[in-house]
């Protein structure tokens, strides 16, 4: 693998071979330098070696002549080691024989009963009569927890679950507990397990003491097939292995050291395999007959579809047409559906679910640095030396991500610095937090802009290289630190001392939230953090800004082109030469000028400009407020296409409904937020005569007259990589590493910076003044949920049913609620009767509900402020003002 | 005689001989099964009728009302006439058997249905007509088992046919008939006078030869289970099946009465003092030996290759017969002399 | 000499008159539906399920057996028994007799005695499907046939002749009938090559 000139100063020799390797290697990862196995219950390639199972026993020859644990010894120059000696062998041997006294023999029930190491190192080492006795240990296994059933009497107590728990999630959910033969695993003082059940600690687990309670006896793992794909749920893109067996999900299991989660799933990519087998899948197209929508093949759906879209677009013109993308669909489908609008149809009115916030990040990042997603890599995160993150739970929100900022916390003790209106898990792990006042995140980020500036932190070369860009950010600076103690609740002290901090590191990455960029000012808000990373000298390889995408596909999004003022490349609308390119490509004229974003689109469906949609992968009735009126936009339609894998409230109103296949049944691709561009792949069967949405576009477009035919996604991403270069390579981050931003952001420090510098700084007002109630309540991201996927789940569900209304106990206490108390949430639109939770997560005088939770109707209290052009028209819905009383 | 005496007479030794070799042929079967199994240590059929002696009127029963298939692509008139071409020559040859010295009978003589001077003659005449049959079925089948069957057939029959002919020449050359009453009576007065004695060689490649044309075992390539599935009638089935199976065994009995008569002194008695016993049983008791001959070679040999038969039958049966011709004439010349 | 043997034939003669003398000898057959042979206790017939003395189910749904069988012909579907969580069972079991080469090996792998082969040969039916045997068939079969499946797992050294006691399982069947390879049959793996220990890894 490497030679010994290429690595190292020190050389060792393990079973006759040389290898030179750095110092502090241990003899476990030299032996795994050269390909040697040896055998562990405990180590893992992530976490800390704790030497607890004695199995990865070798023989040192030189320097001394002893036994030692591969896993934590380091080496010594010139070490000889063998790892099969007799002596070895016999070692690990009693080992076995010693573990094996308590052991049950229960393999043929036991989940891990195939795929155990304590199976295989017993065959292979031999273990099978037992020269010790003792009393087997028969506990009754503990299933009390949701997911995970640990079953002590299988344990061999090499705790890596609790080391996984935490070193990698850092929880500390589980421990030891009781001492000697009768030592178990499990949450403290005897409590059911109630975690994030991320369920890393069954994954690191060699034998069958922790198993998942949603797959238990389900399967046997030479039975089942493994599929690598890519998870759906957020945009972390994580690499797993779907198990199937018999057309069925048994499991998901993590692949060590591929993709960006390393081997790392959160609940929702490990649990939340559900939904692509519940009933209520659709499985045939429905079309509308009178008041019904009722099945009928595909032939007669695609023609009616067809014929509806060439009646609107005869009646008004192509930009008569909307069309609506969600995150759920792969990028060859983003692609096909924006050619299927603009080519097809003609219409430029092609938006979609960017506009909840990121497509600030799209076009600021693209304007300022050249960059679509993100500048670094969750890699580049694990290295930094400061990480600074705004508006974001990212535990929550993006868990894999958050686990690539714990791994620099674990290991190299790298200082968080928080901002943020909830009180997160990263913020309890983090160097520096400010709490503020929901909705103040400009005004915060102002205020670490004016400390970096009247504290002269400002990166010398910076200010030398620029000095006409920093002039003109110093001049926006002069007011008092007043105006922004006022709206945020930071003091001046605060912000200064985390401003000093974070521009003291040498390498520090900015993560912006999605309260960053789905704010009233979210442009601006990114804006600020490109000055505040340009300032103290941030915008370089290995540092930058970052910002964190919700949805899973929101990156392909993007790529795709999929808003008005996008192309295909995430370039801008008003690049004249990209403009060329894709007509050249798609032999056909586009419309001069970008079409309406979403909230527009559905005003001008009231208004009858607009006279068909056709919405996929999205339901915006479920994930817009009532004040958007989107429902009764939608019933204004002449004609609707949806396109979804479930019945959803949008679906309900249209025309014609086309079942997809969801991302297990289908071929394509993902592109995560780092910019990769990862397989998914199929592994099951689709659901009745479900398609992939690839395949329906065409057929649609087919049937229009305007043939896109394609043999395969494979096909499809070649032809969009002409326009997409980062569609070429998959696999590779398309972030960070060495991204050179300079031409880009002295481009934009000379034309737009300067422009908009004028109203940058200005803050937005306090959001709802005229609101008599006091409290905020702020629509929050889960970890468990997602939305209408992961609402599918059975399995997330019983985890999490989540429509609660989430409090801190201190201030409940004050208003006499209980947990499971049910309160009246009132707000200038209406109220509504939810159950309440006690946490500290939410601060005193705000209060969170879960954003994917449409049962209660609390979204419909939300008042939406649509931000001007140039914040990017995002519908702003998620603070409001409202009060909690209790309900009697 | 009149003639509707003559008619009568006819029609009458018809109804007895036939039906006496029809039965023969049933229980022929049977006694093949049964004798087989005896050879292999088991038992044979036992289930209908005591010690399975029903089973020939069972499986006639059967074959006659199974159904009539004849295959797609089958050459249909040829088809359905192949069977009665094997069928009828095979049975029309014991008209000329005798089966008992000459007795009155409503005036005219019995013991021969017809006693032609040229008898011998006509029953190869229609012997060969009966290779015919199988000729034809094989290849209006439109299988290729079928007609490999039939192909093979061909061959074997027109090789052995010559032997039995070159065989029984020596017989004709010392009875100087061939009226097979002639040559029965030339054989008359205890069995040192049966052709047996003057012609062995003559009698080992008449029976070989028989073996050989009425296509059993060591001989039969027409069939062969195990390589044709059924040979040349592969393809048939019900009735038409059954009258093959009826022209192969009936042709085994007709073998073995000529076999009888021309070596084995047919009807006559082997000694004097068991002249009271009468003709027919004589012959009864020959052809039989013969037939349980014929089954016991079964039992005992394993199939030749078919190019093992061919040389047989060319380069030493024919060679042998001739010498044999040679031989006798020249005895006879000498003794006449 | 040989050729006065081929003239007479000698050769042959004496091979008919083998066959001949054979005639005389006792038949050996049986008359198969009106006289049976006995059948030995270790004889391979059609596969049962056996059941406890309480009338539980053995089966734990392991899929050992399916994993040992050469033919592929077994498919079991387990789960958690419902309301008795933590206790596996076989929800599905199907047996294609069709496919079945009657090995026996998949009662060897089972750990619960819950597989055993009859004594019962005569599998003929008039419908095809009627051999893709399911549970319920099965647990029929050794229901009919308990005596026979207990001899054939005394025969095959499978048990002691009580049959494997529900009482060894504990509640939650933590552990099963310890397997006794005995001394020269454990798998020895110190004089293993590296090459094959290698092997091992790679299919691991």
């Amino acid at each position: 693998m490497t030679t010994a000139t290429k690595v190292g100063t020190i050389t060792v020799t393990i079973n006759g071979e040389t290898i030179g390797v750095p110092k502090g290697t241990r003899i476990i990862q030299a032996a795994q330098l050269l390909g040697i196995e040896i055998p562990t219950f405990c180590y893992h390639p992530r976490m800390r070696p704790q030497a607890a199972c004695r199995i990865c026993t070798v023989e040192v020859v030189k320097p001394m002549n002893k036994m030692f644990m591969a896993c934590a010894t380091e080496i010594m120059d010139g070490m000889e080691v063998l790892t099969d000696s007799p002596r070895t062998l016999a070692d690990r041997r009693t080992n076995l024989d010693l573990l094996l006294t308590q052991h049950p023999l229960d393999c043929p029930v036991c989940d891990k009963g195939g795929e155990c190491k304590l199976q295989d190192y017993s065959v292979k080492y031999g273990s099978s009569e037992n020269p010790f006795e003792t009393k087997r240990k028969d506990y009754p296994e503990d299933i009390r927890s949701t997911v995970l059933d640990f079953n002590s009497n299988r344990c061999i107590l090499c705790g890596a679950c609790i080391q996984v728990c935490s070193d990698i999630q850092q929880l500390s959910a589980i421990g030891f507990s009781k001492r000697g033969f009768i030592t178990v695993v499990g949450a403290p003082m005897g409590e059911p397990l109630d975690c994030e059940f991320c369920g890393q600690c069954m994954d690191v687990c060699p034998v069958g003491a922790i198993t998942s309670r949603f797959s238990k006896y389900k399967f046997r793992p030479w039975q089942e097939e493994k599929t690598q794909t890519t998870c759906t749920y957020c945009g972390c893109g994580c690499q797993y292995n779907l198990r199937t067996m018999d057309g069925e999900v048994s499991r998901v299991t993590p692949i060590e050291g591929v993709g960006p989660g390393q081997g790392s799933l959160c609940v929702r990519g490990h649990f939340g395999f559900h939904f692509m087998e519940d009933a209520q899948r659709l499985t045939k197209p429905l079309v509308r007959r009178g008041d019904k929508l009722v099945e009928a093949g595909w032939d007669e759906a695609l023609a009616e579809a067809a014929k509806g879209l060439a009646a609107a677009k005869a009646a008004k013109g192509g930009a008569g047409i909307a069309g609506i993308a969600g995150g759920r669909l792969a990028n060859e489908d983003l692609y096909l559906f924006g050619r299927l609008m603009r080519n097809a149809l003609e219409s430029p009115n092609f938006d979609s679910t960017l506009r909840y916030g990121y497509i600030n990040a799209a076009t600021i990042m693209h304007k300022a640095l050249g960059v679509t997603g993100m500048m670094n890599s969750f890699d580049d995160l694990r290295r930094a030396d400061a990480v600074l993150l705004v508006g974001s739970d990212i535990t929550q929100e993006a868990p894999i991500c958050g686990l690539a900022v714990k791994d620099g916390i674990t290991k190299r003790k790298m200082p968080v610095f928080t901002v943020d209106s909830m009180k997160t898990e990263i913020m309890k792990l983090g160097a520096g937090r400010l709490v503020i006042t929901p909705g103040s995140e400009v005004a915060a980020i102002k205020g670490l802009v004016k400390a970096v500036v009247d504290e002269g932190l400002i990166d010398a070369g910076v200010a030398a290289k620029y000095p006409a860009a920093v002039a003109a950010i110093k001049k926006e600076m002069a007011g008092t630190y007043k105006e922004i103690e006022t709206p945020t609740g930071a003091t001046k002290a605060d912000l200064v001392a985390m401003a000093r901090a974070f521009a003291n590191a040498d390498k520090g990455i900015i993560l912006a939230g999605p309260r960053v960029m789905g704010g009233l000012k979210g442009a601006s808000a990114l804006a600020m953090l490109i000055d505040l990373a340009f300032l103290t000298g941030n915008l370089k390889p290995g540092a930058g800004v970052n910002p964190l995408t919700g949805e899973n596909n929101e990156l392909g999004l993007v790529l795709a082109g999929a808003a008005p003022e996008l192309l295909p490349g995430g370039l801008p609308w008003s690049d004249g030469a990209a403009r060329a390119r894709v007509e050249q490509a798609w032999n056909c004229a586009l419309p001069e000028f970008p079409g309406n974003s979403l909230t527009d689109l559905f005003d001008g469906m009231r208004e009858g400009r607009i006279g068909a949609a056709y919405i996929a992968g999205t339901d915006p009735v479920r994930s817009l407020p009532a004040e958007l009126n989107v429902a009764a936009s939608l019933d204004a339609l002449d004609f609707l296409v949806v396109q979804d894998l479930f019945l959803t409230g949008t679906a309900l109103r249209a025309d014609v409904v086309f079942p997809a296949q969801s991302y297990a049944e289908r071929d394509g691709t993902f592109t995560n937020m780092e910019g990769r561009v990862q397989r998914i792949r199929q592994a099951m069967k689709a659901p009745g005569k479900a398609r992939p949405d690839w395949q329906i576009f065409s057929a649609v477009a087919r049937e229009l007259e305007v043939p896109l035919e394609y043999a395969g996604t494979d096909e499809i991403r070649a032809e969009a990589a002409g326009l997409i270069p980062q569609f070429a390579a998959l696999d590779v981050t398309n972030a960070g590493h060495g991204v050179d931003v300079t031409a880009a952001l002295e481009a934009y420090l000379a034309g737009a910076y300067l422009k908009t510098m004028d109203d940058r700084y200005d803050l937005p007002a306090v959001l709802n003044t005229a609101s008599p109630h006091e409290t905020r309540l702020y629509l929050a991201d889960s970890l468990f949920h997602s939305g209408q996927m992961s609402t599918h789940n059975w399995g997330l569900m019983k985890i999490d049913p989540a429509d609660e209304l989430v409090m801190n106990p201190r201030e409940a206490r004050k208003l006499q609620i209980a947990e499971g108390d049910k309160v009246r949430v009132t707000s200038l639109l209406g109220s509504a009767v939810v159950p309440v939770k006690l946490s500290s997560h939410a601060n005193p005088g705000t209060v969170l509900f879960p954003k994917h939770c449409a049962q209660s109707h609390v979204r419909d209290l939300m008042g939406v402020v649509v931000g001007s052009r140039e914040e990017g028209s995002v519908p702003q819905f998620r603070f409001e003002r409202v009060t909690v009383e209790k309900v009697h | 005689m009149e003639l509707g005496t003559t008619v009568l007479l006819a029609v009458i030794q018809i109804a007895v001989v036939m039906g006496v070799v029809l039965l023969s042929v049933a229980y022929m079967t049977y006694a093949e099964r049964k004798v087989l199994s005896f050879m292999q240590d088991r038992l044979g059929p036992m289930e209908v009728g005591p010690w399975g002696l029903l089973q020939p009127i069972a499986d006639g029963l059967k074959l006659f009302m199974k159904e009539d298939i004849i295959p797609s692509g089958a050459n249909k008139i040829i088809f359905a006439v192949a069977p009665i071409i094997c069928l009828i020559p095979a049975l029309i040859g014991f008209a000329v058997v005798p089966y008992s010295e000459g007795f009155s009978l409503l005036g005219g003589t019995g013991g021969t249905i017809t006693d032609l001077n040229v008898g011998l003659l006509y029953i190869f005449a229609f012997a060969s007509v009966g290779a015919y049959g199988v000729i034809l079925g094989g290849w209006a089948s439109n299988s290729k088992y079928a007609l490999l069957g039939g192909l093979r057939s061909g061959a074997q029959v027109i090789s052995y046919e010559l032997v039995i002919g070159l065989s029984i020449v020596g017989v004709l050359l010392l009875s100087e008939s061939l009226s097979l009453r002639a040559i029965t009576e030339h054989q008359d007065g205890g069995f040192w006078h049966w052709n047996l004695w003057v012609q062995p060689v003559a009698f080992v490649t008449y029976v070989i030869a028989a073996v050989a044309e009425t296509n059993r075992l060591p001989f039969d390539m027409p069939e062969a289970e195990s390589e044709l599935v059924a040979g040349f009638f592969t393809e048939y089935s019900g009735m038409r099946f059954a009258f093959f199976f009826l022209a192969e065994y009936a042709n085994m009995i007709l073998v073995s009465c000529l076999a009888s008569v021309l070596f084995l002194g047919g009807y006559e008695a082997p000694a004097e003092f068991l002249n009271f016993v009468p003709g027919f049983v004589w012959l009864a008791l020959k052809t039989w030996a013969l037939l349980f001959f014929f089954i016991w070679i079964r039992g005992t040999f394993p199939r030749v290759r078919f190019d093992q038969l061919m040389k047989f039958g060319w380069k030493v049966l024919i060679p042998v017969a001739l010498v044999n011709i040679l031989v006798t004439a020249v005895g006879v010349y000498i003794v006449n002399n | 000499m040989g050729l006065i043997r081929s003239i007479f034939m000698t050769e042959l003669l004496m091979g008919m008159k083998l066959v001949f003398k054979q005639m005389f000898k006792p038949y050996c057959t049986l008359q198969y539906p009106h006289v049976r042979h006995d059948i030995p206790d270790g004889y391979r017939g059609l596969m049962s399920l056996l059941r406890y003395e309480d009338g539980s189910e053995r089966c734990v749904g392991c899929s050992l057996c399916e994993a040992a069988c050469p033919s592929n012909c077994i498919k079991v579907v387990s789960d958690e028994v419902p309301g008795q969580p933590l206790v596996r069972y076989a929800r599905e079991y199907y047996l294609d007799i069709t496919r079945c080469v009657f090995c026996g090996f998949c009662t060897e792998a089972c750990p619960v005695d819950a597989l055993a082969m009859t004594k019962v040969y005569e599998a003929s039916v008039f419908d095809r499907r009627d051999l893709m045997f399911d549970k319920r068939k099965l647990y029929e079969l050794g229901e009919q046939h308990l005596a026979d499946g207990k001899a054939y797992l005394i025969a095959h050294n499978m048990d002691d002749g009580t049959l494997f006691p529900k009482e060894g399982l504990g509640d939650n069947r933590y552990s099963f009938p310890p397997v006794d390879l005995g001394e020269g049959e454990r798998p020895v793996t110190v004089g293993l090559t590296r090459e094959a220990l290698e092997m091992e890894l790679s299919k691991q």
